[in-house]
């Protein structure tokens, strides 16, 4: 069922089991999972059921750090930001969960093996099961493509697969208006998780509307999942009990912000013969009905002996290069010859034969594969969400966002660069050049992929982590978090796919809750 | 060294023909089939066999500047690498381990260029690699291109 809140008597109270902050991808997850179950469900949306620009607003912030766009990198209505996803789908590798001793405050408190029962129905969820993330054999068998094995041992091959994206709000939101156990609560902002007089329970939750309505909600369980940002700022903004805000005795809410950081520009390879590149290397193939792609990962052995964090490369044809393209002087037009130079000079160990790769246009010489990388950031309780001075339309503090990255992240993803360009030159397909410099210093061009992670950590041991193993926030009783804000670490691989796979791990302790 | 490499080009292939000069005709092939290293502009008779030889790869593709133009790049970036005598031998190195025991004298161009080509796909393997103007280009093959540019003048 849909209520619109602004609707409601004011001062309504909403009595419930289970009260879900916010309706993305893992709210929605999580409710759909006790559809039909006996527990009686409240989602609370911020948004309504399409973009609004004065709700949307709430999303306004302030990011002291590397600059971050606050506002445009998340969406606050029904489906949250899976409404603006790119699909991308792949797990986190086996590494990124493990303790690493070159990764400060790396370590979740379990291995990938409990997070993998999960996968299979994530990927049903998000549209792309069956999920064969590393399989090469299936993509050879389906595609009726040999994929080269690379040669370097630096790098292996992952598959991603694309989901159409999967927009949760859309496609959910009709099986969630018809359930009879699950209330969707739209307009409803959130501006109070209320605890008890010592700080363990929540009693209730502070809803406020835009028309100025008052309503709360009072359930046996809370759980918040309004996103990595958004996620701290709520507990921050929730002192009035615990002063510093809930969950965050040690200091640690809204610590360790973590994104991957996205290179543009970063370089580029060029191809003599486009037909020594498989294409799932170079674009997506639709192969038994599903898009999928070759990403080009760091081995686990490489990562280990080079102490480095990990990544994700993906090629894309770009456009071909004509030796009959007009020369010129600017510093641009020099770039562009050196790279035709590179194709003609290595065209015998680029292509076959002294002839013309494509005798129907004898000026061609090659083409361009533009790159597209996401790089593991390394936990750092500098890099930080916490609550600025200024004030949101209700009066509540807005965000602060201040994203720092490190030499030990810079220095990994130059590495994985020259992994890369390593590869195509040992497989004969192309040259690679780097236009980022190896000086110490981050490229200006870098930035986020809307991925807001790590601000509620997940740790056994309270003094580390603001979550527990099971996502309970701890020293509380009856409060989750849900998404990628309990990430400790966050790998390379784009976090919906585990933020979903997460959620129905949770969706089975608060089963065991309710019974 | 431009002197040297003018005398093996005028003997492409008889018995006068140079393991060095051999060298040279295959990195002139093996940078792109229109290579050669300039310097061995075709004699003004115009008849000779160097001179049909040439012709040919200088026809072919006009690669030859490009094959320069790189090999300058990489001598910018290491200036310390202009001596083609050095840069010959140790693309003679890199080849003969790709021979298999094969005398680089009694193996044909095209195994040759094969060995060369397997030389520079496994230096890109092992890392065996140099940047160049922000290229990741294996050292046999920057070499190779080095050379000509030397050679070229």
């Amino acid at each position: 069922m849909f209520v619109d809140a602004r609707a409601l008597p004011d001062e309504t109270t909403v009595q419930t089991d289970l009260a879900i902050i916010g309706g993305g991808a893992a709210g929605i997850t999580l409710a759909r999972e006790f559809d039909r179950s006996g527990v009686r469900v409240c989602v609370i949306e911020a948004g309504g059921l399409e973009p609004e620009t004065q709700v949307q607003a709430f999303y306004q912030g302030e990011s002291v750090g590397i600059d971050y766009p606050l506002e445009a990198a998340r969406l606050r209505y029904l489906g949250g930001s899976s409404n603006h996803w790119g699909g991308y789908c792949r797990p986190l590798d086996p590494i990124d969960f493990l303790q690493r001793d070159w990764v400060p405050h790396s370590g979740w408190p379990f291995s990938i093996d409990e997070v993998m029962p999960y996968y299979p129905d994530a990927s049903a969820i998000v549209e792309v099961a069956p999920g064969r993330y590393n399989d090469a054999a299936y993509w050879e068998e389906i595609t009726g493509e040999r994929l080269p094995a690379l040669a370097t041992g630096r790098m292996r091959l992952q598959f991603v697969q694309f989901s159409p994206p999967t927009k949760f709000g859309e496609r959910y939101g009709p099986q969630l208006k018809q359930s009879d156990n699950i209330q969707v609560l739209l307009n409803a902002n959130v501006v109070n998780i209320g605890a008890g007089a010592e700080g363990r329970q929540v009693k209730q939750l502070a809803v406020r509307t835009l028309n100025d309505k008052r309503h709360s909600v009072t359930a046996r369980i809370y759980v918040l999942a309004t996103g990595g940002l958004e996620n701290a700022r709520m507990l921050l903004l929730s002192n009035d009990v615990v002063t510093a805000g809930l969950g965050n005795q040690k200091d640690l809410v809204g610590r360790f912000f973590m994104e991957h950081p996205h290179l543009s520009g970063f370089g580029d390879i060029v191809v003599g013969d486009l037909r020594r590149v498989p294409p799932l290397y170079r674009e997506r193939v639709l192969a038994g009905g599903r898009p999928a792609q070759v990403a080009f990962n760091p081995s686990e052995a490489f990562l280990r002996e080079r102490k480095l964090l990990n990544a994700t490369f993906m090629a894309g044809v770009s456009g071909d290069y004509r030796s009959d393209t007009p020369q010129g002087d600017n510093s641009a037009q020099t770039r562009a010859r050196i790279r035709t130079d590179v194709l003609k000079a290595a065209r015998r160990f680029l292509a076959d034969g002294a002839g013309p790769v494509k005798p129907q246009d004898p000026a061609y010489i090659g083409t361009g594969l533009g790159l597209g990388g996401a790089c593991e950031q390394a936990p750092n309780p500098d890099s930080r969400v916490s609550l600025s001075q200024r004030r949101d339309a209700l009066g509540l503090p807005e965000i602060k966002l201040d994203w720092r990255l490190g030499e030990q992240d810079r220095r990994s993803v130059v590495t994985h660069m020259h992994s890369l360009a390593q590869e195509f030159g040992a497989l004969g397909m192309g040259r690679m050049v780097i236009a980022v410099k190896d000086d110490g210093i981050w490229p200006a061009q870098v930035s986020g992929g809307n991925h807001h992670m790590g601000t509620t950590r997940m740790s056994d041991d309270p003094k580390r982590g603001v979550v527990d193993r099971n996502s309970r926030v701890h020293g509380m009783d009856n409060l989750y978090v849900a998404g990628s804000s309990v990430f400790p670490t966050c790998g390379s691989a784009n976090p919906t796919l585990t933020i979903v796979a997460l959620t129905l791990r949770l969706a089975g302790e608060l089963r065991k809750r309710f019974q | 060294m431009k002197a040297i490499s003018k005398t093996s080009h005028r003997e492409p292939a008889g018995s006068g023909y140079t393991r060095r000069a051999f060298l040279l005709s295959l990195l002139t092939g093996v940078a792109g089939a229109g290579v050669l290293v300039a310097g061995c502009a075709p004699p003004a008779d115009g008849g000779s066999a160097f001179d049909r030889w040439s012709g040919w790869l200088l026809g072919a593709t006009g690669n030859r500047d490009a094959v320069i133009r790189v090999g300058r790049l990489y001598l910018q970036a290491y200036p310390a690498q202009g001596n083609a005598d050095a840069l010959l031998k140790e693309i003679d190195r890199a080849i003969a381990a790709q021979l298999d025991g094969t005398a680089l004298e009694a193996a044909d161009r095209a195994r040759v260029g094969a060995a060369l080509e397997r030389a520079v796909r496994s230096e890109y393997a092992r890392g065996e690699v140099v940047m160049v103007a922000g290229w990741v280009l294996s050292v046999s093959e920057a070499r190779a291109y080095a050379a000509v540019a030397v050679l070229s003048g």
